[in-house]
């Protein structure tokens, strides 16, 4: 495995820890997260934080067109976006509040950019999102997002 | 100050870090981008992945220091390595294991210390991955995490590059 580069295949699910309950165990179950973000150690780290804190199931997505594969079969409880260039985030959204993938459509959803001009807030509020951070963030603020996210309620059907 | 004890298993401590072949190699951008963003992440002036040998830490990665290594009997390090939990040095001043030692008395002026230890196999950890500053800090739970979380990752990159001989 390299840092500089991503071993992880597009999507991936972090092991359960060893405390984890067995499948079945559905009233401990976690809730599961799909996190979608191409740097490898700030993916990583925040599953594996996520993971040690028990704080959330991570799956992990290495880019939005692998993220829409998974989700077009897997449903999952939150979703934390890396919003790169282009529109391709935005319309992953607008997809899954449409309806149009295995999730529920007010999952909770929150994101990450580099900028968020007025037209692109605009957008995203009316997509309901929960939270947008702004890139470079610490690793600390997205765990506590990721948090958040675990708990927060659906967003209003869209 | 306390010199940092051998570990009973010392020899093959020893035995699997030389097995790896990574004592006194080049930099590698792979290890430096970890203790980089470890810097960031805690904003602390120094960050290193040090390696404990039979008489010194080495470092095989560092930001913020000058030293490539320095004796064992006065690392930090040396200490972290008893334990798989963090070793967490609030403020070294306030530590009679720590107070009286030269990195604190002097030059890079130790107050606060936090070292992941890098376990390749249980009981057997070849080094840390520790944050320093110059002056007392704290750590949460989630702090804590995070940073086993990157010496998670440094152990990976060690495992996967690394195998022993």
């Amino acid at each position: 495995m390299n840092a500089a580069t991503d071993p992880l295949p597009a999507v991936a699910a972090a092991p359960p820890p060893a405390s984890a309950a067995p499948h079945g165990a559905r009233a401990a179950r976690r809730p599961v997260l799909l996190l979608i973000e191409s740097n490898f150690m700030l993916r990583r780290t925040v599953a594996l934080t996520a993971q040690d804190l028990d704080v959330s199931e991570i799956h992990e997505a290495t880019s939005i067109e692998a993220a829409a594969r998974l989700l077009a079969t897997e449903p999952c409880d939150a979703i934390l976006i890396a919003l790169d260039d282009g529109n391709a985030g935005i319309e992953l959204i607008e997809q899954v509040r449409n309806g149009t993938t295995a999730c529920a459509p007010g999952v909770p959803v929150a994101v990450m950019a580099d900028s968020y001009d007025q037209a692109r807030m605009q957008v995203l509020l009316g997509l309901c999102i929960a939270r947008a951070l702004l890139k470079p963030t610490k690793i600390k603020s997205i765990v506590q997002t990721v948090a958040f996210l675990s708990r927060a309620t659906p967003a209003p059907a869209h | 100050m306390l010199a940092a004890p051998i570990p009973a298993n010392d020899a093959q401590r020893l035995q699997l870090l030389h097995d790896l072949l990574i004592l006194d190699t080049a930099p590698e951008d792979r290890f430096d981008k970890i203790v980089f963003f470890a810097m960031e992440e805690f904003e602390v002036p120094i960050a290193t992945i040090s390696l404990v040998d039979e008489d010194r830490q080495w470092f095989k990665a560092k930001s913020g220091l000058s030293a490539c290594q320095t004796a064992r009997d006065i690392s930090f390090c040396g200490h972290a390595i008893h334990t798989p939990e963090v070793l967490l040095v609030e403020d070294a001043l306030l530590d009679a294991r720590f107070a009286t030692n030269p990195l604190v008395t002097g030059d890079p002026y130790v107050r606060f210390y936090a070292g992941a230890p890098l376990l390749m196999a249980p009981g057997l950890a070849i080094g840390t991955l520790c944050l320093i500053d110059v002056r007392p800090r704290l750590l949460d739970e989630v702090d804590l995490a995070i940073l086993r979380s990157l010496r998670d990752l440094v152990v990976a990159e060690i495992s996967a590059g690394n195998k022993p001989r």
